[in-house]
């Protein structure tokens, strides 16, 4: 009998683009992604004056 | 912004506190890529929220905001950017965006300076360089873009004041902000 071939993977599995995003996104849901950023932005804010 | 071709396919994740999208930026290697929406504070009766974007490594869970990546495909990562905008605004009525870049901060020429290989004498080339980045943008295609959008300049003075204008085409600013009009 024709023995099968081997695959080698070593740990690495293909996932689908549109799968791996769905992934990320649950892995990141509910984390503030850029906290140093939204920091600057508040500052940035912070005293304004605005001109018409 | 809502006609962009040549995009990435994107991932919205909107949670309480803003919106997330994520795609996959197919250059020279595969780059996940993230964009958030986060809620800052009200400003004239409007809420704001600053856009942020930068590098996800699944290895390290890392997000990097000060890296370029240099993955051969700007044009497009730009334009997938640019592209949720009308989405988040379709979720956030009558919000306001604030868009700096992650180089625009005070401390980021001594940083810069550190690692870089330009060697620039007096400015450095890289500060500001991301805000110029979408000021291009607003600039080019600003009377179409007006149509729909208003546009506030912003500047921040070494007082720490920041003053804020109707847009002026061409103008340096260290920030740009935008409203949905008739909304």
């Amino acid at each position: 009998m024709k023995k099968a071939k081997e695959i080698k993977e070593e740990g690495l599995v293909k996932v689908p683009a549109s799968g791996l995003l769905s992934l990320v996104a649950s892995k990141l849901k509910g984390k503030v992604l850029f906290p140093k950023k939204l920091d600057d932005a508040r500052k940035y804010l912070q005293k304004t004056e605005v001109t018409r | 912004m809502s006609t962009l071709q040549n995009i990435y396919v994107i991932e919205q994740d909107k949670e309480a506190t803003g919106l997330k999208y994520f795609f996959v930026s197919k250059g020279d290697a595969d780059v996940i890529k993230a964009i958030e929406y986060s809620y800052v504070q009200q400003l004239d009766s409007k809420a704001v929220y600053n856009l942020a974007f930068g590098d996800y490594y699944v290895q390290t869970n890392d997000i990097i905001d000060n890296v370029n990546t240099n993955n051969g495909d700007p044009f497009k990562v730009l334009h997938t950017i640019l592209s949720t905008i009308p989405l988040f605004f379709d979720n956030y009525k009558g919000a306001m965006l604030m868009v700096q870049g992650s180089d625009g901060r005070p401390e980021f020429v001594a940083e810069c300076r550190q690692a870089c290989t330009k060697r620039c004498i007096g400015e450095c080339k890289n500060y500001n360089r991301r805000i110029n980045i979408y000021r291009g943008y607003v600039n080019k295609y600003y009377d179409e873009l007006a149509t729909d959008y208003q546009f506030i300049g912003g500047n921040k003075n070494e007082e720490g004041l920041t003053r804020l204008e109707p847009y002026k085409r061409y103008k340096d600013y260290d920030s740009v902000l935008l409203f949905r009009k008739n909304t």
